[in-house]
């Protein structure tokens, strides 16, 4: 059952990624990225993470997608503003990709996955053991985690900001 | 094996009639908010209201449902074709999907057989709320965006851009309640709230906040700016006719009957009131009381609506992210000291 | 951990002080804040140890000696950097306490990435360290090249951040573990996936290979180095280039060290690569800052021996060494350069003819800056290089006849400036305006390069 739950929603968001690269319109790609992120948060519940799930939702699906939809909307982007490409270009891109894939499945093929601490206590993604893993053996960098989001805030107000003289 | 098949499918049976039932609620009182909001409006403004169709016009809802069935169902030509087909129904689905972790009671017993009165007791109920409100935006903007009209496309954005800033300071609210409670599941938080020992006595500016943020993610006055019709027409759903139309508005009206719930569970002890066993009338009582609070609040929000008037739109976005947020940040804190003075 | 703690507060300090109508004290503030934590962690180095703060929270972070005296080798350009910064940022008017803000949070991720033993650390630091980064490289808006160059650094830095995380969680996978001990002890007993191991090190070589400018991941290094402004250019130059070979080495040498044998060949490559094709573009360069980018590049080349070295005594020491003598060389570069390019707005070799008889002292550090860089005896560069060379040649002579060979290569490029301040008889009316603060720094700077020049032992043999 298990199994194929997540060949589903493998496929659909393999199926869903193909389609954002392909759609012309960039406002369909958004779309078609935002089923991707429903399809992972699928693969996340499954692997008994209902916190990462849902907060993948709210953070990926639900705001920074918006942003990207907005952005979208704001400048008017259509397939006719999309910039075509030479078909040399893809054909090289895709020659490269592909040998990118080719490359990480054989490489990858055969490796056993070891015991890792999800399979040993399946209740780990649980948010009560989250919270106590954050807030406990990985709370340095819980809390350099916020020096990053400072940073990237003063960052991102200095940048929407004019610089005047006073 | 075929014992646990046979518990399985009892359960999926059970769970299938209580969505039923639910579904059936939830459709039928969005139907009938549109009847109270112009009797509401009509009594606040001293006039009748419908009264036509029906003893007091209680047949309305019905005759506008026919009315929205039969009348053209038309598509602009410059429109994104499935887009805007697809738009409202996500609209829909996204408001309708939320109402699963709401806790009605404890247990109804039927058959001698307790049932559980809540679809799915995730740990994570608050959260799953949160995400689906998070989502609500995206039938608005691509409703709005499909449509290939400047007044749709202005009031998708003023929509999406006000839901997003609301979501934050309505989620720094919420996590107030989630620190004080210590759990993220809409059941256990409603069990935590037995007669009168409601959140609203601890979290009064939780509350307010949590209130102002719940009208403005559903789009209610005063802050309808989306569909401000004295500047974008008609709003995002410019556009729209027939019953895509009517698919955008009873949404809306469900994410009202929702968010009231929401804010009945979280606040005013959701089953719970003083005096009242929630087991009561083979456990009938418990739907009972929280239907009576979404009721009231129901009403809440359309006494709001009939009497503020709305905002302007830097006013709204001021409002948000430079008072609700501080406030709610403020109200965060505040909580946290008294959950490290009380409760240890 | 205090010096991380003491520059984050100075940022905090900074940011708020940025409010106020003054700003005149923003930049004695910055550096106050960056020579008290240099003050503590070279009393940390030499003496006291690092407190209490080793083995703490989960052994997230270790303040070795390789630590402290790297984070005094980012400090100390940071120091000559914000020193340089009166200059530098003197357009700047409403935001410079956010400009200083958000350099002081990058050295924050420099800092961490010394120190790092979990690789959550490693990743947060390499972002601290380049989020700002990617803002401060267009902080002039109006510039087209200046956006070009903040876009290409973002864009680029976020595709390899993906396949550096890519990389962390194969090797989490093949070992599961964070922490770059037991990653080590799960390699070295053999209870570890081998093919998703062995993936997961080259694609964090490539995430990280990207951050160092190595080739063939360097394209974006000339474009985000010649658009960005000057000081911002001078910080990703040393800093970023600093912290980003310390978190390599220590990742890899402690990490990775059993599977040496299978990531010294890909690194071995990438070192010639980059030695080679760097040095020979850098000969066609005619603007200043283009050079200084492909020159950057090859000295990238170089810090890879120390790495393909790792499991040599003294490689520690050399990679200490060289970083700090191409910091301190590079930053007074950009120091005299900034004098004569900007109020010129003239960036190629020619702006600097004749410029020995117009500021003789800036001209002098010029000459020996670019002679420390080349490696020419007996300034500083040529120890950094003597050191990194010994160290390597037992295992890779072939490797170091090169880079002995790119070197010469490179003194051709670098002589052109020289040649241009010292031997040109055709002169410009170009000003050269100099400040106080750039005067500092060249000062202060010279005396490091004399003090390298005269004990290099004393920094090689620190660690």
């Amino acid at each position: 059952m298990t199994l194929y739950i997540f060949l589903t929603l493998a496929i659909v968001s393999v199926i869903t990624a193909l389609l954002m690269v392909f759609s012309r319109n960039p406002v369909h790609s958004v779309l078609f990225l935002i089923l991707t992120f429903f399809a992972i948060a699928g693969q996340y519940v499954l692997l008994n993470a209902q916190f990462l799930a849902v907060v993948h939702i709210i953070v990926y699906a639900g705001a920074i997608m918006v942003l990207f939809l907005f952005v979208l909307m704001m400048l008017n982007l259509n397939s006719e503003t999309e910039p075509q490409k030479s078909t040399m270009w893809k054909i090289m891109a895709a020659i490269a990709a592909g040998s990118l894939l080719l490359t990480l499945t054989g490489a990858l093929r055969g490796s056993v996955q070891l015991a890792t601490p999800v399979q040993s206590n399946p209740r780990v993604g649980l948010v009560e053991n989250l919270g106590k893993v954050l807030f406990t053996d990985f709370v340095v960098p819980f809390e350099i985690a916020g020096i990053l989001f400072l940073a990237a805030m003063v960052g991102a107000v200095l940048v929407g900001k004019k610089d005047l003289k006073l | 094996m075929s014992l646990i098949l046979l518990f399985t499918t009892a359960l999926l049976i059970e769970k299938i009639i209580l969505i039923s039932v639910l579904f059936a609620i939830t459709l039928g009182v969005a139907a009938y908010s549109t009847y109270g909001e112009r009797k509401v409006a009509a009594f606040i403004q001293d006039r009748l209201g419908p009264n036509r169709a029906g003893p007091f016009g209680l047949l309305q809802p019905l005759a506008d449902g026919v009315k929205f069935f039969t009348k053209e169902d038309f598509t602009p030509n410059a429109a994104e074709r499935w887009l805007y087909i697809l738009a409202p129904g996500a609209f829909m689905f996204v408001a309708c999907m939320t109402s699963a972790v709401i806790p009605w009671g404890t247990q109804l017993t039927i058959f001698e057989k307790p049932v559980d009165l809540q679809v799915a007791d995730l740990n994570i109920g608050i959260l799953y709320i949160m995400g689906f409100v998070s989502l609500g935006v995206y039938g608005i903007m691509i409703g709005g965006w499909a449509s290939n009209n400047k007044y749709s496309l202005y009031g998708a954005i003023r929509a999406s851009s006000q839901m997003i800033s609301y979501e934050l300071a309505m989620g720094l609210s919420i996590i107030a309640v989630i620190m004080m409670t210590g759990t993220l599941s809409l059941k256990e938080i409603a069990a935590q709230q037995a007669g009168l020992n409601w959140n609203i006595w601890y979290q009064p500016l939780g509350f307010i906040i949590f209130l102002v943020c719940a009208l403005a993610e559903c789009n209610r006055a005063p802050f309808d700016l989306a569909e401000c019709e004295t500047e974008l027409v008609g709003g995002y759903h410019t556009e729209y006719s027939s019953m895509k139309l009517g698919f955008y508005l009873f949404a809306e009206y469900i994410n009202m009957f929702i968010s009231c719930a929401v804010i009945a569970t979280l606040y005013f002890g959701g089953y719970n009131f003083p005096g009242v066993d929630p087991g009561w009338l083979g456990g009938f009582m418990g739907p009972i009381v929280l239907f009576a609070k979404i009721i009231f609040f129901i009403f809440v929000f359309m006494w709001i609506r009939w009497t503020i008037p709305r905002f302007r739109y830097d006013q709204l976005m001021h409002l948000g992210w430079k008072s609700l947020i501080p406030l709610s940040i403020l109200n965060m804190v505040l909580t946290g000291a008294g959950v490290l003075l009380f409760e240890n | 951990m205090t010096a991380l703690l003491i520059i984050f507060a100075t940022a905090i300090f900074v940011l708020f002080a940025g409010l106020t109508k003054n700003r005149s004290w923003l930049q004695p503030l910055a550096l106050t804040g960056c020579g008290l934590a240099l003050g503590v962690t070279l009393f940390e180095l030499l003496g006291a140890g690092p407190g209490g703060w080793n083995h703490m929270y989960a052994d997230m972070f270790e303040f070795t000696d390789y630590a402290l005296a790297f984070s005094a080798v980012a400090l100390v350009s940071a120091l000559l950097i914000i020193g340089l910064s009166g200059y530098g940022f003197r357009s700047l008017h409403d935001t410079l306490g956010d400009n200083y803000g958000l350099i002081l949070f990058s050295l924050c991720g420099a800092l961490c990435m010394f120190s790092f033993t979990n690789l959550t650390m490693l990743f947060l630091g390499i972002e601290i360290l380049s989020i700002p980064l990617y803002v401060l490289a267009g902080s002039r808006r109006n510039d087209l090249s200046g956006n070009e160059a903040a876009l290409k650094y973002f864009l680029m830095g976020a595709f390899t951040t993906g396949i550096l995380l890519f990389g962390m969680a194969l090797v989490y996978g093949a070992t599961a573990s964070f922490d770059i001990h037991s990653i080590a002890s799960a390699i070295s007993d053999g209870r570890h996936s081998a093919g998703m191991l062995h993936t997961g090190i080259i694609l964090i070589l490539i995430g990280l290979g990207f951050k160092v400018s190595a080739v063939p991941f360097h394209f974006w290094a000339p474009d985000v180095y010649t658009g960005s402004p000057n000081l911002i250019t001078a910080f990703m130059a040393t800093v970023v280039k600093t912290a980003g070979f310390a978190a390599f080495y220590r990742l890899f040498s402690v990490g990775f060290a059993p599977a040496i044998d299978f990531w010294s060949i890909p690194v071995a490559g990438m070192a010639a690569l980059t030695m080679t094709v760097a040095n020979l573009t850098a000969i066609f360069q005619t603007d200043f800052k283009r050079m200084i980018a492909y020159s950057s590049i090859s000295h990238a080349g170089y810090l890879l021996l120390a790495i393909l070295a790792c499991d040599v005594p003294g490689s520690e020491g050399a990679l200490l060494f060289y970083s700090l003598t191409y910091s301190v060389a590079t930053i007074l570069a950009f120091g005299a350069y900034m004098t004569i390019a900007e109020p010129n707005d003239d960036g190629s070799f020619e702006a600097f003819n004749g410029m020995s008889k117009k500021q003789p002292l800036l001209a002098a550090v010029l000459a020996i800056s670019m002679l420390s860089l080349a490696g020419i005896p007996p300034t500083a560069g040529f120890f950094g290089k003597y050191f990194l060379f010994t160290a390597a040649f037992a295992k890779y002579p072939w490797l170091i006849v090169l880079a002995v060979i790119n070197s010469a290569v490179s003194i051709y490029y670098y002589f052109k400036i020289i040649i241009a301040m010292y031997f040109t008889r055709e002169e410009n009316d170009y000003a050269v305006v100099t400040s106080p603060g750039i005067r500092w720094v060249v000062v202060l700077g010279l005396l490091l390069i004399a003090f390298l020049t005269i004990v290099p032992g004393s920094v090689y043999a620190l660690i």
